[in-house]
């Protein structure tokens, strides 16, 4: 008789793999049909007549898509910028130095848009832009970049503070051993050093911003869809897949950024 | 050397108050739009939820408790009597047991896969954590979209139910419960994967070894040596996933149909046809209420964890 | 060596967190002068307060009272960068974005000074350093020696007055540390600048120093040339902290002009020269290093007996562990010479030698 024995493996748990993998399969999974029928040839969602750019053609070609599409990537372009430049300095007065009064507000204030639901920061934003709106009659995409702005500068203060904080401190007082102004330290050293932080920061803002739907659903004035409102709107009604063409170039556009980022983040911290 | 001294004492905390001018001054910008956009507005929506409903939306500027007395009781407009808004409690209860459900189902099948990522080797890891990522930076509108296409009526799930004859008429998932429960644990679960991920990667392996050598089971090693070590990250996901699901805003009006509401969808509603701005500031300050106790209940353990593990 | 003074350093007092339950007395009324071009080391054990004086005279915090002065210029109240002193850092602190040479030059470009200068002065440091094949290469692809000799030559290129060394070979593997141990000398002799060396390891201390000053809880003990701390400690601490002593409690019973006899809690009171400067009466502290005693014959004039409770072979060593009435046992330390082990067994009383020349006397 042969004895049939199996190693024992530390680190194994029984089920625990095959639960693991299920999980990465229903991430994935649902995402497959929505990128299969957007090269759909016929005008549903469920039945499959061959393969065709139609749809990708009729999302380019849509007035609206077109205009909600570049107001997205306006708007997530002026936000993140913004938001990265203060999360920037932000950060630069919140790591490495002695514990100051008022440090645990600004944190808690810079974090607020991590903790607070989205919907309540919505509405509370619908109501004072409702009172501003009134008061000025100003119905412009200010408002929409402020709120953005906003609400990324934490997605952005996140990496750039953790690539300051692995930053040693000691290369800025040997700037300054060698006769380095504060100045010169920061522009020579220090910034470059945080470079890689700042471009993780910037991006993980732009698709924060370039994703968001509810506070710009609650935001934006009438005919400032950006494409995922667009999109919101667009679900109530009878659903073709053009929609699935314009989440399928999302998605793709998502995939890059993150890939983007996470080889950025590998690169080896000083 | 009595001057020197003043002097140089002067230099330290002159160091000390140019480092702290420096700080608050790089973070004005920051704070600036911050209280415009996310702290201010707050503030302003406490006030209105203290005013009175203007007959067209909006607000008249008249002081009143009535929002607050709504958020609860209904009072019937004709002959004004009190009664419990059962509509209003039923979709907090539905919030609140739905998150629950969501953060339980999303533990489950999260801290096996973590487990699993944490014991690969580690050329491997790095891409098990980033097929967790992708997901999570996706736009969570779309990953919402691809659920609803996968359960509709003519969806994937119910195409190959009758394939295999396993139903004979296409199951009704959309627009229930299960279907809201479904879609945010799909759109979630990275934020409870990532978290328990992250402590379990600092989980020294030897332990278990010891575990083991001291004639403790798998199941006993589970429960006594890793799950107390890992807790921090389990808490910090649950949190994670609990405070979204019930300010669940996107994946409720899409796979809940506007039948099946959630606390945002009916604080939405004040806004929308309701037009009662000081009940929608009201709702929204309750959910900001529980946000917070779950927050501060976090807090409070994670402290304790610290304390405990200090000693 | 003509004596000029290169570092004045009066009073100085470092207080952290000063007025909080976590306030430290880092440096209490330190004093300590530092010639031009010697090799002075700062020797005491972590927490000793030795890089807080290091980082005070680079300008990187403020005292809280007292004067630094360099060349009779009061310094405390410059910035780092008005300072003509110059740091190796323990972590050396090279700037990862930057090549090796881009590392050195960067003192002498924040000075002013012009490109082909800049050029000429780093290839010259390469090649003090024995560097001048890896100028191109980033931090990241040298090895940790080579970091160690690109920080020296960095923080030398502007050519400080003052170089100052912060525990920089701690990181480095003992044979590594050996070579640059005297790598820093010879570079210490061919630059004819000022090192002010921290460290925490006595050898290092002992072997490189023209003056060692030892430090404990913020104070410094003793200046003094290292044959002199070895020989002549004037402290209890710096003869325990650095080599090996054994410490004999003893109480004066009579003192003569020539001789004293000292109690040491054995059966038998000893007798010592009485030295000149003896300041002290009633109890002293004796202090013997364990190979300047020996074992000997009775007729020998043995100072104590002692019934010998261990004995252990260290290879080049033997040490002898002797019980004579005291609270631990007397070491002695005998070289290995004959290849042979000496024929003592455990029990055995023997009798120990000390020339009265070497026997310290310590106050306590």
């Amino acid at each position: 008789m042969i004895l049939r024995r199996r190693s024992f493996v530390i680190k194994r748990m029984p089920g625990f793999t095959l639960l693991a993998l299920a999980c990465f399969f229903a991430l994935y999974m649902p995402l497959a049909p929505l990128v299969v029928y957007s090269f759909n040839e016929g005008n549903n969602i469920a039945l499959w007549e061959g393969f065709s750019l139609r749809w990708y053609q009729a999302a380019w070609e849509n007035q609206l898509v077109q205009s909600a599409a570049i107001r997205s990537i306006v708007v997530a372009t002026i936000a993140s910028i913004i938001a990265t430049v203060l999360a920037t300095m932000v950060a630069l007065a919140t790591t490495r130095t002695r514990p100051y009064r008022g440090q645990t507000i600004i944190y808690a204030m810079v974090n607020q848009p991590l903790v607070v639901p989205e919907i309540v920061t919505a509405v509370a934003l619908l109501i004072l832009f409702a009172l501003i709106k009134q008061a000025t009659n100003y119905h412009g995409y200010a408002y929409l970049v402020i709120a953005h702005s906003a609400f990324c500068i934490p997605f952005a203060y996140l990496p750039i503070r953790a690539r300051l904080e692995g930053m040693d401190r000691v290369l800025e007082t040997a700037a300054a051993d060698l006769y380095a102004t504060p100045w010169r330290a920061f522009k020579r050293v220090t910034l470059p050093l945080m470079l890689p932080g700042i471009f993780a920061g910037a991006m993980l803002a732009f698709v924060i911003s370039l994703d968001d739907v509810v506070i710009t659903e609650f935001v934006k004035s009438a005919g400032q869809d950006t494409l995922p409102t667009y999109m919101l709107g667009q679900l109530r009604r009878s659903i073709t897949p053009e929609i699935n063409a314009i989440s399928t170039v999302l998605l793709g556009i998502s995939v890059l950024m993150v890939t983007l980022i996470f080889f950025l983040s590998r690169k080896k911290t000083a | 050397m009595s001057k020197t001294l003043a002097q140089q004492e002067s230099l330290e905390a002159q160091a000390q108050r140019k480092e702290v001018k420096r700080n608050l001054l790089l973070s004005t910008p920051a704070l600036i739009v911050l209280i415009c956009a996310a702290s201010g507005p707050l503030l302003i929506m406490v006030v209105f939820s203290f005013l009175t409903s203007g007959d067209y939306g909006g607000v008249k500027w008249e002081w009143s408790t009535e929002a607050w007395f709504q958020v609860a009781f209904y009072r019937d407009i004709f002959d004004d009597t009190v009664s419990i808004a059962d509509a209003h409690l039923s979709i907090l209860w539905r919030s609140v047991r739905l998150s629950f459900l969501t953060t339980l189902t999303a533990f489950v099948l999260g801290f096996p896969t973590a487990y699993f990522i944490a014991t690969r080797p580690p050329e491997t890891r790095n891409i098990w954590l980033f097929l967790v990522t992708i997901p999570f930076w996706t736009n969570l509108l779309i990953r919402t979209f691809a659920i609803l296409e996968i359960i509709r009526n003519q969806g994937v799930v119910n195409t190959f139910l009758l394939m295999i004859g396993a139903i004979d008429q296409p199951l009704d998932m959309l627009y229930t419960d299960i279907a809201i429960l479904l879609g945010m644990t799909y759109v979630y679960i990275p934020l409870m994967i990532l978290p328990i991920y992250a402590s379990m990667e600092r989980f020294d392996f030897k332990l278990v070894e010891a575990a083991y050598d001291l004639y403790a089971s798998r199941w006993k090693v589970m429960k006594r040596v890793i799950l107390p070590l890992v807790k921090p990250g389990v808490v910090a996901g649950s949190i994670l996933v609990f405070i979204p699901s019930l300010g669940a805003y996107v994946t409720p009006r899409v796979l809940g149909g506007g039948k099946n509401l959630m606390l945002g969808n009916l604080i939405e509603l004040q806004f929308g046809q309701g037009r009662n701005w000081p009940l929608g500031a009201a709702l929204s300050l309750t959910l900001l209420a529980i946000v917070m106790i779950a927050l501060i209940v976090y807090v409070r353990s994670a402290q304790k964890q610290g304390a405990t593990h200090d000693s | 060596m003509e004596n000029t003074v290169a570092i004045d350093v009066s009073n100085v007092s470092k207080v952290f967190a000063s007025g909080t339950a976590q306030e430290v007395k880092a440096l209490d009324d330190v004093s300590v002068a530092i010639f031009k071009n010697e090799f002075f080391t700062l020797l005491g054990p972590s927490g000793c307060g030795k890089t807080t004086l290091l980082r005070l005279i680079a300008g990187f915090e403020h005292a809280t009272s007292g004067s630094i002065q360099l060349d009779g210029a009061e310094i405390s109240s410059l910035a780092p960068y008005d300072r003509p002193v110059n740091t190796v850092f323990q972590s050396y602190a090279l700037f990862p974005h930057m090549t090796v040479a881009e590392n050195i030059g960067f003192g002498l470009e924040m000075q002013g000074r012009s490109k082909t200068e800049v050029e000429a002065t780093v290839s010259k440091m390469l090649g003090l350093v024995r560097m001048e094949t890896l100028r191109d290469r980033h931090i990241d692809q040298i090895s940790g020696g080579q970091q160690q000799r690109v920080a020296l030559a960095r923080a030398l290129a502007p050519r400080p007055k003052v170089l100052l060394l912060d525990e920089p070979l701690s990181a480095l593997d003992l044979k590594l540390r050996k070579e640059m141990q005297v790598e820093l000398k010879r570079l210490q002799h061919e630059t004819g600048i000022t090192f002010v060396f921290v460290t925490h390891d006595q050898e290092e201390a002992l072997t490189m120093s023209d003056r060692v000053a030892v430090m404990n809880a913020g104070k410094i003990l003793q200046v003094d040339h290292p044959h002199e701390i070895y020989n002549r400690p004037n402290d209890r601490f710096v003869a325990d902290f650095i080599g090996d002593t054994n410490f004999i409690r003893a109480r004066i019973i009579d003192k003569g002009s020539t001789h004293m006899n000292l109690d040491i809690g054995g059966e038998k009171s000893i007798q010592l020269p009485t030295p000149s400067d003896l300041a002290i009466d009633g109890e002293i502290t004796l202090a013997i290093r364990p190979e300047q005693a020996r074992i000997c014959g009775t007729e020998d004039s043995p100072i104590f007996e002692g019934k010998l409770a261990e004995t252990i072979y260290i290879g080049t060593d033997t040490h002898y562990q002797i019980d004579i009435g005291t609270d631990s046992p007397f070491v002695i330390r005998v070289q290995n010479t004959s290849g042979e082990a000496q024929q003592l067994t455990q029990g055995d009383m023997v009798a120990i030698a000390v020339d009265s020349a070497v026997i310290q006397i310590l106050r306590d």
